[in-house]
C-alpha cells in the first residue's frame, strides 16, 4: 500500500494434500503460490489448481507486511532463496495422526496395530482374519477421540464383519456421532454384528504374550468381566497438531490454540479467521475435522480473500488511528500492544505505519502510547466516542436523588448494546448513570478513569466483553488488569478502590447489565457494609 | 444494467450472513423472512459465560446484526413468504407475499409505542426483539392481536408516530426477478408429543431447553415456572428428539451436548450451590475447548450415563426421576427441582415442498441437500442442512455466498 | 494356509451354536442396542430386584450367552410389562424377547416351580384362580351369576400346546 498499488495474490502454506485442495478454491484472485512445508503427493491432488507457483519442499524463513503487501522469504531445497509479496495468506497445515501403542505399552506387531497403519495395509492384516477369528477396535481411553477417525473405525469394523466373518468388537469411550450419517452408520455396523462396547467407569486391559494377545475388561452394561483373545488389534490414533503449527504461527505472528492446535482461543476467530486481518487458518490443523468441514472452510476463505479484495477498492470509512510523528519517540509499545499486528515498521520509515486494512479500530494502541501520539480520526458521522478525555469532561448528572452517580465505561461491542436494551426495555437501575461508549475496554487508559473518578461522580464501572469473546483478542483481559492496577494505586493511596467496578457482560445480557450495576450501586451506598457516600437506597431511577 | 437478485430465504444468522457477504462483493441480495424480525432463533441466546466466554455464540449473532443495523447493506422482507416460484430460461420469478400485518421497516424508528401500547391491552400482538442489535425491533405478530379479534381498531397503529404499522385485508404481493437463491430456511426446535415419559406438558417444573434461553434471555437466570424460584437440584436429559429411531430421527443433533455443558457451567457460576446431574448417551465433542469444559463438568456436576425411565410429580413442584444408577447397580429415584430437557434440532416441515419447488434434494434425516442437477443457482446454507452451531453456520453461509458469486459470475 | 483354516472352523463353530439360538428364536434385534440404558431405568422390576436388568439380558444375548440366560432364574422376574420395548428408541422388541426366551427356557424345562405349578393350575382351571362351588355360592349371595369351575377350551389348546412344548 505505500506505493499505492495492491495485490492481490494468495500464499498457501501446507504440508500435504488438502493445501493444494484450498489453492484450488481460490479462483477470484490474481494469483496463488502454494508454498508445501514437506514433499506431498502431488496424486493425491483432486483439483489442479491454476498455480502460479509451487514451492516444494520449501522453508519460510521470514515473514513481514501487512495485508496487501506481505512479504515472505523462501529457502528451497537447492538452497537458493526467494523473496515473494503477497496480498493474503492461508494456512492450510494439516493435524496428524499418532499411534498410540506406546500409551497402552504395547509394540506394534502382525496382530497388533494403529488405526492409519490399518488403512493403509489393509489387505495385509486382514489377510489372515476368517470366521471365528476375533478383531478388537480400541477408541478413546488415552486420548481424546474425534468423529473423523470413529466414522472410520465404524466403517472398518463393519467391513472386517462383513467380509472375514470374525467377531468384532469396537471398546469406546463414547460413541462421537455428531457428523452427518454417522449414527446411522454406527447402527448398520451393528446390524452386521460388530460388537460396540461403552466404558464409563472401567478401561479396558490389554496383555500381549508371545502367543497371544488378550484384552479384558468389564461389559458395563452387562455387569460381567469378559476375555477375549483377538487375532487383531487396532488402536486409534491420537490427533496432534501439525509439527510446523508453532513455527508458522510465531513467524505469521498468529495465536497459536489449546494443545498447540492453530488458531488462538477467541469466539470472533471462527473456523477460520487469525488474529491478524488477511491471514487465515483452514483444514484440520485447528484439531480434527470431516472433510465436508475443510472443504467448507476452504470455500469461506475464498469469500474472505474475495471480499478483502472488494474492500481495497473502497475507502477505508470510520475512525482510524493516525499517528503524529513529533510526538512518537519510536519506543514500539503500540507495534508491541495492537492485538492484531496491524502496526508494522518499515525500513527508512521514521515512526510505524498503521495498516488501515489490518486496523480494526480497538484503540488499544491510542491507550497504550505513553507520549499520547495515537489519535483517532474523527469520521463524518461526527461519532466522538473515542475522545474519551472529552466526554468526561461533558458527563452531565441530572439531579442525583438518592441514588449514587455512576460513570460507565461500556464497550460498544458488548455492555453498551446491554445498557441500550436495558433501556428499551425500560428496566430500572437504582443508579443515575452516564455510560460512555468506549470502542474496546482496552482503550480505556486508567488516566481516564480517574479522571472520571475525580469528575464527581460516586462510581466508575468498566464494562466490557468476556476476556475469550473480544473482539480485540486481550484488550478485555488488558482492561481487566489495568483496572486492578488503578484499585491497587488507589489503596495505596488511601482512596477506597470500592469506588471502581470491573464487569463483563455480553450484548444481549440486559438482566446482567441492571444486575451489575444495582449491586455497585449498593456497594457505593455501603450495601456491604463499608459506606462510601451518605444516603441509603432512594426511589432509583429508570435507565432511560 | 438490471441489478442480478438473489432470494435469500431465511433472515436468521445464515441468511443474514450469506446476505451480507454478498453484498460485500457487489451484490444485490434480498432478505425474505416470515417472521417479524430478522436474527432467527439465534438472536435470542443468552450468554452462558462464567467469568469466561463459553462460547455460546450469541455475541457472533450480535455482531452480525449490528453491522446490518447500522450499514443497511442489503434489502429485506419481515413478515414475508414465497407464495410461487417459477423457474423461466435463467431466471427465478418469485411471488412474495407480505402481511397482512407488518411494520414498515423504513419508516420505523423503534421507539416502542406500538409495544406500550399493545402491553397496556394486556395482549402480545406486538412482539419485541432480544437484541437491541434487531431492527425493526418490533413486529406484530397477527394471531395474538385482541384489537381485531375484539373488532375494534388496533391500538398500535394509532399509536405508531411513524405511521409505519401496515394492517391490511389481504398480504402485499410482489413478484421479483431473481438470479440465484439461497435457502437458509434453519431448524425447527424439538417439541416432545403431548404424551410423553419425561411429563413435559404435564409438570410445570419440566422445561425444553429452549424455554431455559428464553427465560435466561429474559430474566436473567433460569428459575423453576411454577414459582419462580432458584432450583437446588436440576437435571438436564440429553437427547430429547436426537439420536431417536422411534420417533424418525437417527441423528445426532450435534450442539446439544455443548448446550448442556455450558448451561450447567453457568449456572454453577451462578449459583455454587446448585447440584446438577447430567444424564447422557454419549458427550459428544463440541469445539476446541471441548476436553477443558469436559473435565471441569464432571468436577462441578454429576454425569450419569443412560437416559432416566420415570418422571413423577412430587410435592412442592419436584419431580421424581428414576434412572440405573452404576454405582449403586440398581435403579434409583432421585428428587429435582427442576429438569430441562436438552432437545435437539429438527428439520423444518416445509423441506420436502421447499424442494419439490426448487430441485433440491432431502437427505436421510429430513434435511435439504443441494440437487446435483442445478446445484448452483440454489444453494442451500446453515441448518437446512443439518445440525450445526452458529459459527458453523456462519462459515456454512460464507461458503455459500462464495458458490453463489462464482455462479452469478459464471452465467 | 490349511491349518490356519482348520483353526478358523473350530473357532466359527463355538461362535456358531450361540449364533443359531440366536436366528432360530429371533433374537438378532438385540444388536441394534446402543446402550441408552432407557429399558433398565424404566423398568419397574429393576427397582425392587437389580438381578432382573433388561439391558444386561440384551447384552448376554449379543455375547452369544444365551445359555447363561435360559438357565437363570432373573429371567422369570420380567412382568412384561412393556415399558421397555415402548421406550426403546431402537425400537427393539424387548418384552417380546423376553417372553421368547422364556418360552426356550420354559421347554428345556427351566421354568421355575411356581410359573410350573401356575400353568397346572390354568391347564385345570383355565384360571390362575381356580372356581369352585364355594365361590358360586358366595356369588349368589351377592347376586351375581354363576360361572363355571372348569374350562375345557383351555385345555384343548393346552393338549396341542404341551404335546410342541415336550
Amino acid at each position: 500500500m505505500t506505493d499505492g498499488r495492491v495485490n492481490r495474490s494468495v500464499l498457501v502454506v501446507g504440508n500435504g494434500p488438502y493445501c493444494f485442495k484450498v489453492a484450488g478454491e481460490l479462483a477470484s484472485v490474481d494469483s496463488v503460490s502454494l508454498a508445501v512445508l514437506r514433499e506431498a503427493r502431488l496424486d493425491e491432488m483432486e483439483q489442479k489448481p491454476n498455480l502460479v507457483e509451487l514451492l516444494m519442499p520449501v522453508e519460510l524463513l521470514g515473514f513481514s507486511g501487512q495485508p496487501g503487501e506481505f512479504r515472505a522469504v523462501f529457502r528451497q531445497t537447492n538452497g537458493s532463496h526467494a523473496e515473494r509479496t503477497y496480498g493474503f495468506v492461508v494456512v492450510a497445515l494439516e493435524s496428524e495422526w499418532i499411534s498410540t501403542l506406546n500409551k497402552w505399552s504395547v509394540v506394534e506387531d502382525s496382530r497388533i496395530t494403529s488405526l492409519s497403519k490399518l488403512e493403509k495395509y489393509v489387505n495385509e492384516y486382514l489377510g489372515n482374519i476368517g470366521p471365528g477369528d476375533k478383531v478388537v477396535f480400541i477408541s478413546g481411553f488415552k486420548q481424546d477421540s474425534y468423529p473423523v477417525s470413529q466414522e472410520k473405525i465404524v466403517n472398518f469394523a463393519a467391513a472386517v464383519r462383513e467380509k472375514t466373518g470374525a467377531a468384532t468388537y469396537v471398546l469406546m469411550e463414547q460413541f462421537k456421532v455428531a457428523q452427518e450419517g454417522l449414527e446411522r452408520a454406527f447402527r448398520l455396523a451393528r446390524e452386521l454384528g460388530v460388537v460396540f462396547v461403552k466404558f464409563s467407569q472401567t478401561i479396558p486391559e490389554v496383555r500381549v504374550g508371545p502367543k497371544e494377545c488378550t484384552v479384558q475388561y468389564m461389559d458395563e452394561a452387562m455387569g460381567q468381566a469378559v476375555n477375549i483373545s483377538p487375532q487383531l488389534l487396532i488402536f486409534e490414533d491420537e490427533a496432534c497438531p501439525p509439527p510446523e503449527g508453532r513455527y508458522i504461527s510465531d513467524l505469521l505472528g498468529i495465536n497459536l490454540g489449546n494443545q498447540g492446535f492453530l488458531q488462538g482461543d477467541f469466539l470472533f476467530n471462527l473456523p477460520i479467521y487469525t488474529n491478524r486481518t488477511g491471514i487465515f487458518v483452514v483444514g484440520s490443523g485447528k484439531g480434527p475435522i470431516s472433510e465436508r468441514e475443510a472443504e467448507r472452510e476452504a470455500e469461506a476463505v475464498a469469500e474472505e480473500v474475495a471480499k478483502l479484495v472488494c474492500s481495497f477498492d473502497k475507502e477505508v470509512v470510520g475512525p482510524f488511528p493516525t499517528l503524529n510523528e513529533n510526538e512518537c519517540i519510536h519506543c514500539l509499545t503500540c507495534y508491541r500492544s495492537c492485538p492484531h499486528k496491524a502496526i508494522s515498521l518499515y525500513p527508512g520509515q521514521r515512526s510505524p505505519q498503521i495498516s488501515p486494512v489490518a486496523c480494526r479500530g480497538c484503540g488499544i494502541c491510542v491507550e497504550s502510547c505513553p507520549r499520547r501520539a495515537i489519535d483517532f480520526e474523527h469520521g463524518e458521522s461526527g461519532i466522538s466516542y473515542y475522545d474519551i478525555d472529552k466526554e468526561i469532561d461533558h458527563i452531565v448528572y441530572e439531579d442525583s436523588r438518592d441514588v449514587p452517580r455512576i460513570a460507565v465505561f461500556a464497550c460498544v461491542n458488548s455492555a453498551y448494546d446491554a445498557y441500550l436494551l436495558a433501556k428499551s426495555r425500560g428496566d430500572r437501575l437504582q443508579a443515575r448513570c452516564s455510560v460512555l461508549k468506549v470502542p474496546c475496554g482496552g482503550r480505556v487508559e486508567a488516566a481516564a478513569v480517574i479522571k472520571a473518578l475525580g469528575s464527581g461522580v460516586d462510581g466508575v464501572a468498566i464494562l466490557t466483553c468476556h476476556e475469550n469473546s473480544c473482539k480485540s483478542v486481550h484488550g478485555a483481559s488488558r482492561c481487566r488488569k489495568r483496572i486492578a492496577a488503578v484499585k491497587e494505586m488507589m489503596t495505596k493511596c488511601g482512596v477506597k478502590e470500592e469506588a471502581i467496578l470491573f464487569g463483563t457482560v455480553a450484548p444481549g445480557s440486559a438482566p446482567q447489565f441492571v444486575e451489575l450495576i444495582n449491586r455497585f450501586s449498593l456497594r457505593l451506598q455501603g450495601g456491604d457494609g463499608s459506606s462510601i457516600i451518605p444516603g441509603n437506597a432512594g426511589s432509583g431511577g429508570e435507565a432511560r | 444494467m438490471q441489478k442480478e437478485v438473489i432470494i435469500v430465504i431465511g433472515g436468521g444468522i445464515t441468511g443474514l450472513t450469506v446476505a451480507l457477504e454478498l453484498a460485500h462483493l457487489g451484490k444485490h441480495p434480498l432478505v425474505v423472512e416470515r417472521g417479524p424480525l430478522l436474527g432467527g432463533r439465534s438472536a435470542s441466546l443468552p450468554c452462558k459465560a462464567t467469568d469466561r466466554c463459553l462460547k455460546c455464540n450469541n455475541c457472533l449473532v450480535e455482531d452480525t446484526l449490528r453491522q446490518i443495523k447500522y450499514d443497511s447493506p442489503f434489502e429485506f422482507m419481515t413478515h414475508t413468504t414465497i407464495s410461487d416460484i417459477r423457474r423461466e430460461a435463467e431466471s427465478w420469478y418469485v411471488t412474495l407475499e407480505t402481511g397482512p400485518f407488518f411494520i414498515d421497516w423504513e419508516k420505523c424508528t423503534d421507539c416502542g409505542a406500538c409495544y406500550e401500547a399493545c402491553a397496556r391491552l394486556g395482549a402480545s400482538g406486538v412482539v419485541r426483539g432480544a437484541s437491541i442489535n434487531q431492527h425493526p425491533f418490533f413486529g406484530i405478530d397477527q394471531k395474538a392481536c385482541s384489537c381485531l379479534q375484539k373488532g375494534a381498531d388496533p391500538a398500535c397503529v394509532k399509536e405508531c408516530p411513524e405511521g409505519a404499522i401496515n394492517i391490511l385485508t389481504r398480504p402485499q404481493t410482489r413478484q421479483v426477478k431473481a438470479h440465484g437463491i439461497v435457502v437458509a430456511t434453519g431448524y425447527t426446535p424439538y417439541v416432545p408429543p403431548e404424551k410423553n415419559r419425561f411429563g413435559y406438558g404435564r409438570l410445570p417444573n419440566v422445561i425444553t431447553t429452549q424455554e431455559a434461553d428464553e427465560m435466561l434471555r429474559e430474566s436473567g437466570a433460569v428459575t423453576r415456572p411454577s414459582d419462580g424460584r432458584v432450583p437446588q437440584r436440576v437435571a438436564f436429559v440429553q437427547c430429547v428428539g436426537s439420536r431417536d429411531r422411534r420417533i424418525g430421527r437417527e441423528y445426532c443433533s450435534r450442539i446439544c451436548c455443548g448446550y448442556s455443558l455450558r448451561l450447567a457451567l453457568h449456572m454453577i457460576h451462578k449459583y455454587p450451590d446448585v447440584d446438577i446431574t447430567i444424564f447422557y448417551m454419549d458427550i459428544q465433542n463440541f469445539g476446541k475447548d471441548f476436553e477443558k469444559y469436559y473435565s471441569e463438568v464432571k468436577d462441578k456436576a454429576k454425569l450419569v450415563r443412560g437416559l432416566p425411565g420415570d418422571f413423577y410429580a412430587l410435592d412442592e413442584g419436584k419431580i421424581s426421576v428414576s434412572y440405573f444408577s452404576e454405582e449403586q447397580q440398581k435403579n434409583v429415584a432421585q428428587p429435582f427441582d427442576l429438569v430441562l430437557l436438552t432437545i435437539g434440532l429438527s428439520p423444518q416441515e416445509e423441506n420436502p415442498d421447499l424442494a419439490n419447488m426448487l430441485g433440491l434434494g432431502i437427505n436421510e434425516d429430513g434435511f435439504l441437500r443441494p440437487s446435483q442437477a442445478d446445484a448452483s443457482a440454489v444453494v442451500v446454507a446453515g441448518t437446512a442442512r443439518g445440525p450445526m452451531d452458529v459459527a458453523e453456520c456462519i462459515c456454512d453461509a460464507k461458503s455459500a455466498a462464495f458458490k453463489m458469486a462464482n455462479f452469478l459470475e459464471g452465467s | 494356509m490349511n491349518s490356519e483354516s482348520g483353526k478358523h472352523r473350530v473357532r466359527a463353530k463355538l461362535e456358531t451354536r450361540a449364533q443359531e439360538l440366536t436366528e432360530r428364536l429371533e433374537l438378532q434385534s438385540v444388536r441394534s442396542c446402543y446402550i441408552c440404558r432407557t429399558c433398565t431405568s424404566s423398568c419397574p422390576v429393576t427397582f425392587i430386584d437389580p438381578r432382573f436388568n433388561p439391558l444386561a439380558i440384551l447384552r448376554m444375548v449379543l455375547y452369544g450367552k444365551i445359555e447363561e440366560v435360559l438357565n437363570s432364574d432373573f429371567l422369570w422376574l420380567c412382568t412384561s410389562c412393556y415399558s421397555c420395548q415402548e421406550r426403546c428408541p431402537q425400537e427393539i422388541p424387548i418384552a417380546d424377547i423376553m417372553t421368547k426366551l422364556k418360552n426356550k427356557a420354559f421347554k428345556l424345562g427351566n421354568a421355575p416351580v411356581g410359573v410350573r405349578a401356575q400353568m397346572d393350575i390354568i391347564k385345570k382351571a383355565g384360571r390362575t384362580y381356580p372356581l369352585d362351588d364355594f365361590d358360586n355360592k358366595k356369588r349368589a349371595k351377592a347376586g351375581l351369576p354363576e360361572l363355571p369351575t372348569s374350562c375345557d377350551v383351555v385345555k384343548t389348546l393346552f393338549e396341542s400346546e404341551t404335546e410342541s412344548l415336550k
